[in-house]
C-alpha cells in the first residue's frame, strides 16, 4: 500500500519521535509512505492573519498530493489534518472562495484537487487497517499498565467539519490502545485543550500541568498522544510545567504509534523511545 | 485598559461589524442567546477571565475598534469547544479568529510567535525551522543524525504567491 503523507511543520521541524516511530510502523506494516515534493506549511498559523491565504495554502498541498496520482493522503498532524479539512469546506461552504483558489492554484498550474481522502494516523488505523487487523500484528505483551488517553482538539472538534472522531466521547484512541491488551483510563480532563496554541507560556504551561494532574491522580500510568503539538507541550515540556507550577508530575507520555510500534515487536531505537522526554522508563521496565 | 472601561467611551460601529460579519460565514450574531455555554467550558475563561459570550454581544453591539484594541482575542486558545457546543450555531471561535484577521488590516500589531511564524514561512515555506531536540538523557539528536530526510525550501513561486494574498488583504 502506498501513500503520499504531509508532516507539516512540527513535526519536519521538532516533532522527530512522531515521524520515526510512524515511519517504523508504516514500514512493519507494510505501508509505503511516500514524501510530497515542494508542500510547505498547511497555513494553520497564517489562519490567525488571513484566512483566505491560509486556505490557499491547505488547497496548494492537496493539489500537490493529487499529482502524486493517489487519491487519498495521510496528514499525522492533528492541527495540519483540521486545516486541510477547513480548508475544503470553506471552498464548499463560502461564496466567492473557490474561484480565488482556482486562480491562485493556477499560478503554479495546479488544479484544484478533488475528492481526495485525508487519513489522520488514528482515522487510518481505526478505520482502514482496522482493529482485528491490529490485534492479529500484536505480538508483544505489555505488563499491567493502566493508559490515559488525550485525544486533543483538533481530532475531535469541530465536528461540523466531520473529524476523526466524536466530540464528546470520543473512543477511537482507546479502542486502538485496548486492542493492545492495555486497559485505558477515564479522566475528569479529557476532552481539555493541551494549551499548545496560547500564546501566553505561563498560561499554556498551567493548562498542560492540570490536564497531566487529572491524569496521573486518576491512576493513569502514562498517557497517550497523537498530536505533536499536545505531545510538546505534554512530553517535551513536562519537566518545565512541574517548575513553573510546583506540581508533582511524573507521567509518562507516549505517541499511539510508539506503543503500536513496541506492540508490533519494533526495537526502542525505532520507534524513538529514547527521546521522550517524560519518564517513560518506567513504563516500558 | 479593561473592555468595560471602552465600552462606555465607545459608540457602535455598525460598518465593522457587517466587514467582521461579513467575513464568518453562517453567523447570525441574534442567534446568539446569551446562554453562556460557550464560556462555561473555556480554557482562556478558566485561566484568564476571558468570555467568549462577552465578545460576541459587543460583536453584536458593534464594538469592533473597542474589542481590537483590548487586544482580548489574543487569550483564547482556540481549542474550539465553544463553536462546538453552541446551541444556536454562533462559532465564537471563528469571531475570535476574524478578529485577528482584522490586526493586519488595520496596521495593528501581531503578537510574536505569530510574526516570526509568518517569517519563517515566507523565508522557507515552514513555521519552524527545524532545531536538535534534547532526550530525557540530556542529548542533543539533529534530524540527520537521526536518519530523517532533509526538509526541503519551498518554491519560490508559492511564497509569491502568498505574499500577493498577504497584501491583497484577502
Amino acid at each position: 500500500m502506498k501513500i503520499p503523507v504531509y508532516w507539516g511543520c512540527k513535526i519536519s521541524t521538532s516533532e522527530y519521535i512522531y515521524e520515526i516511530s510512524l515511519r517504523s510502523v508504516a514500514k512493519k506494516l507494510r505501508g509505503e509512505l511516500t514524501d510530497i515534493e515542494d508542500v510547505a506549511c498547511c497555513g494553520m498559523p497564517i489562519r490567525n492573519i488571513n484566512t483566505l491565504a491560509a486556505t490557499y495554502m491547505a488547497m496548494r498541498i492537496m493539489a500537490l498530493a493529487t499529482r502524486t496520482g493517489v487519491n487519498e493522503m495521510l496528514v499525522p498532524c492533528s492541527m495540519c489534518h483540521f486545516c486541510l479539512t477547513e480548508a475544503s469546506y470553506k471552498l464548499q461552504s463560502e461564496p466567492g472562495v473557490k474561484e480565488k483558489i482556482v486562480n491562485l492554484l493556477a499560478e503554479e498550474e495546479l488544479d484544484l484537487p478533488q475528492g481526495l481522502k485525508l487519513w489522520h494516523t488514528v482515522d487510518f488505523l481505526y478505520d482502514r487497517i482496522g482493529l482485528e487487523s491490529i490485534k492479529r500484528c500484536a505480538v508483544h505483551q505489555f505488563k499491567e499498565v493502566k493508559l490515559a488517553i488525550h485525544p486533543g482538539c483538533y481530532l475531535i472538534r469541530p465536528s461540523k467539519l466531520g473529524r476523526i472522531d466524536e466530540a464528546e466521547n470520543p473512543r477511537k484512541l482507546d479502542e486502538l490502545t485496548e486492542a493492545l491488551g492495555i486497559e485505558t483510563v477515564n479522566y475528569p480532563q479529557k476532552l481539555e485543550c493541551c494549551g499548545g496554541l496560547s500564546l501566553q507560556s505561563t498560561v499554556a504551561l498551567a493548562m498542560a500541568g492540570d490536564k497531566l494532574k487529572s491524569a496521573q491522580d486518576s491512576g493513569a500510568d502514562g498517557l497517550i498522544c497523537s498530536c505533536p503539538h499536545c505531545f510538546e507541550m505534554l512530553d517535551s515540556k513536562q519537566e518545565d510545567i512541574a517548575a513553573s507550577t510546583g506540581t508533582k508530575l511524573e507521567i509518562p507520555v507516549v505517541y499511539y504509534t510508539q506503543l503500536l510500534g513496541l506492540a508490533l515487536g519494533l526495537r526502542e531505537e525505532e520507534l524513538g523511545l529514547n527521546l521522550n522526554r517524560s519518564p517513560i522508563d518506567k513504563l516500558l521496565a | 485598559m479593561a473592555i468595560t472601561d471602552a465600552m462606555s467611551m465607545a459608540r457602535a460601529d455598525i460598518k465593522l461589524k457587517a466587514e467582521v460579519l461579513s467575513k464568518v460565514v453562517h453567523f447570525d450574531p441574534d442567534a446568539c442567546l446569551s446562554c453562556m455555554k460557550c464560556t462555561s467550558g473555556c480554557p482562556a475563561f478558566r485561566y484568564l477571565e476571558f468570555r467568549p459570550d462577552r465578545v460576541i454581544s459587543m460583536v453584536k453591539l458593534g464594538f469592533i475598534e473597542e474589542l481590537l484594541s483590548s487586544e482580548i482575542m489574543w487569550q483564547c486558545t482556540q481549542c474550539l469547544k465553544c463553536t462546538e457546543r453552541c446551541p444556536q450555531d454562533v462559532a465564537p471561535s471563528d469571531v475570535v479568529l476574524m478578529l485577528r484577521n482584522f490586526c493586519l488590516r488595520r496596521g495593528l500589531s501581531l503578537p510574536e510567535a505569530l510574526n516570526e511564524a509568518l517569517g519563517n514561512i515566507l523565508e522557507t515555506g515552514w513555521a519552524q525551522k527545524p532545531t536538535p531536540i534534547v532526550s530525557r538523557k540530556y542529548e542533543t539528536h539533529t534530524r540527520k543524525e537521526l536518519g530523517l530526510p532533509e526538509v526541503k525550501m519551498v518554491s519560490e513561486k508559492f511564497k509569491e504567491t502568498l505574499l500577493k494574498v498577504l497584501e491583497s488583504g484577502g
